[in-house]
């Protein structure tokens, strides 16, 4: 009987915000596609009209509300990067995916279905992890920028007035127009919608293969790891 | 600058303005004017009127309109020469376009229209001369009106204007050159317009990108008269250009969008779209969103001052804005008749191949449900193969 080790793996403040950051992500994804394109239509009862009723105005309302969440969880976990007394990971972040050695050895366990823990890598992500968080933040950061260009474009409704506009106005450009700004800030959505989807598959084959306990761990903290047989 | 920062920027000029209009103020002029005003039929009424019309739109503070009448009447007249480049001579047609002569058009007289290719009636190396002598003699003092893109390409060459021909590269560089103020009307002029758009095969671009000089930029495609009458009367008024907006337009006309003031806004709040031409929301007059309307992207003032004196506009009329006063609409807001959410994106390497964000997105993330389904699949096979060797060693 092998015993198992457990290890204490998030603090309660990256745990907080994993699932703050999660419930954004979907409702920002769902009223975001709704703003793109309005697929429903909520009739007054009795009336083919909508009297009273403001489904455009509350779907923008909830995504803007949901926007500021977003933006202040991804700078506090930001922040907790770096600035953690308990466990900054920045360096995690930003080099763990440079190590061309851990590399070869992660895709050479994922490409063979080893569902199981790379062998010798102690480090709390993983190559393929790290790049991915990675993405993450600098995707947020672009998708918090595109969307302050597009929420501050009424702002007043005077342009050049909202600093936020001026400050962003080389983004606008760069992107090439409004429109364009539109589009990436429609694509990067994408991108949340593929890496949750790769995200929640690689906990839970990592739960059921390593038995570590990976997908509760974002519950309760601990991560189970392998002892001494 | 917002619009109390406006207020308060110019009334710390008024004192200045005041000045100016009581050096140029002459009683003679002002009779002369109120003749004119009585022979076509307008009261002294009407004309206060029209001046409180000016004030509102130019976003002065009310203390101007008396102003802006007695700017009316000022004895000096300030040179107007009005170059076309590459272009449909739509912008002066909206500009001249008048359901009978008002008072602007009387106002106009007291500008001197001392060069425009369609309204004049010399012709040929007369008009030449004419330009010449024009320049020569308002050095420094003339206001040059470009209409236009200007075509950059090998030296300009596809764009040959007047009995020397010219091209619209060397005459435009030689007519802002002396010019006092340069404006750019209309979307040619200002961004490039239709003929800049892809691919582009004469490199036309705005005046300010072709030479490179400062310009007040009036978009659209044409703008609202009001804005192109407004931009000269600001002049005429402050011998200043307006504030302007981070694409050099005047605050007072684009800094607001389509959609901040859109009779059919109420209908984009409650949700109630058009779904196609002619349906039931069409007659009802919902938000045209879902029909492609880019006035959520759109700085203009279309939706408070409409076209045509007033007459109507392009929502007004049941088709959504096409975002024609911003750069490069012609190849960032279409498709026209469809929302953004359709806009196709050229994928690099694919040979110009046209996707939807939507698209790329869904594909990517059916690839990447695929390499989800390999990997389970792969990794469940690989774990009962590993089970019966265990077994099997056991």
């Amino acid at each position: 009987m092998r015993c198992y080790k457990r290890k204490y793996e998030w603090t309660v403040a990256i745990r907080l915000l994993h699932w703050i950051t999660f419930i954004a992500i979907g409702v920002l994804t769902f009223t975001g596609f709704y703003i793109a394109w309005p697929f429903w239509f909520v009739h007054t009862p009795g009336t083919k009209e909508a009297y009273n009723m403001f489904s455009m105005a509350n779907v923008r309302l909830v995504h803007f509300i949901a926007a500021y969440v977003f933006i202040f969880a991804i700078i506090l976990r930001v922040y907790l990067a770096f600035a953690s007394w308990i466990d900054a990971d920045w360096k995690e972040f930003m080099f763990r995916w440079l190590n061309v050695r851990e590399w070869v050895a992660t895709l050479k366990n994922y490409l063979t279905f080893k569902p199981y823990g790379v062998k010798g890598l102690k480090t709390k992500y993983n190559p393929v992890q790290s790049l991915a968080y990675f993405a993450f933040i600098v995707f947020s950061v672009l998708q918090i920028i595109t969307g302050l260009i597009l929420y501050t474009m009424n702002e007043n409704s005077i342009r050049g007035v909202a600093w936020v506009q001026k400050v962003l106005f080389p983004v606008t450009e760069l992107f090439g127009g409004y429109a364009d700004v539109r589009i990436v800030h429609h694509l990067i959505m994408w991108f949340f919608i593929i890496f949750v989807m790769a995200h929640v598959y690689m906990v839970i084959a990592h739960d059921v293969g390593e038995k570590n306990g990976s997908l509760s761990s974002m519950f309760t903290g601990f991560k189970y790891e392998k002892g001494d047989e | 600058m917002n619009i109390k920062d406006l207020q308060g920027y110019y009334m710390s000029i008024i004192g200045k303005v005041d000045k100016r209009l009581n050096d140029l103020y002459s009683s003679k002029a002002e009779e002369e004017f109120n003749n004119r005003l009585a022979e076509n039929g307008f009261t002294r009424r009407d004309f206060l009127k029209w001046a409180s019309f000016i004030t509102a739109a130019l976003m002065l503070p009310p203390v101007f309109e008396s102003r802006v009448a007695k700017a009316a009447a000022v004895k000096e007249r300030t040179p107007v020469i009005w170059l076309h480049l590459a272009e449909c001579t739509g912008c002066s047609e909206s500009f001249l376009r008048t359901r009978e002569p008002d008072i602007a058009t009387l106002i106009f007289d007291q500008i001197s229209l001392t060069y425009h290719d369609t309204l004049m009636m010399a012709s040929g190396e007369r008009v030449e001369k004419h330009l010449n002598e024009a320049i020569q003699q308002y050095k420094g003092k003339y206001v040059c009106v470009i209409e236009g893109g200007i075509p950059t390409r090998d030296g300009g060459i596809y764009l040959r204007i007047g009995s020397d021909g010219e091209t619209g590269l060397e005459r435009a560089r030689r007519i802002t050159k002396d010019a006092k103020y340069v404006l750019a009307f209309g979307t040619c002029a200002a961004f490039g317009g239709v003929q800049a758009a892809y691919p582009n095969p004469t490199g036309a671009k705005g005046v300010r990108d072709a030479l490179g000089i400062e310009i007040i930029n009036v978009p659209g495609c044409p703008p609202n008269s009001v804005n192109m009458v407004g931009t000269i009367l600001h002049i005429l008024l402050f011998d200043k250009t307006p504030p302007t907006d981070l694409l050099y337009r005047p605050l007072w006309a684009y800094g607001s969008r389509i959609h901040d003031y859109c009779e059919r806004r109420a209908h984009f709040d409650a949700g109630e779209f058009v779904e196609e031409w002619g349906d039931e929301g069409a007659k009802k007059g919902w938000c045209l969103y879902k029909m492609g309307c880019k006035g959520p992207l759109t700085y203009n003032n279309c939706s408070r001052y409409r076209f045509n004196q007033g007459t109507n506009w392009p929502i007004g009329a049941g088709h959504g804005c096409i975002g024609c006063s911003e750069p490069d609409f012609w190849d960032k807001m279409a498709p026209f008749e469809e929302p953004n959410e359709k806009a196709g994106i050229r994928i690099p390497g694919g040979k110009g191949v046209e996707a939807t964000s939507d698209e790329i997105g869904s594909f990517l993330a059916g690839a990447t449900a695929a390499a989800i389904g390999v990997h389970a699949i792969g990794s469940v096979i690989r774990a009962k193969a590993e089970k019966t060797v265990k077994k099997e060693s056991e």
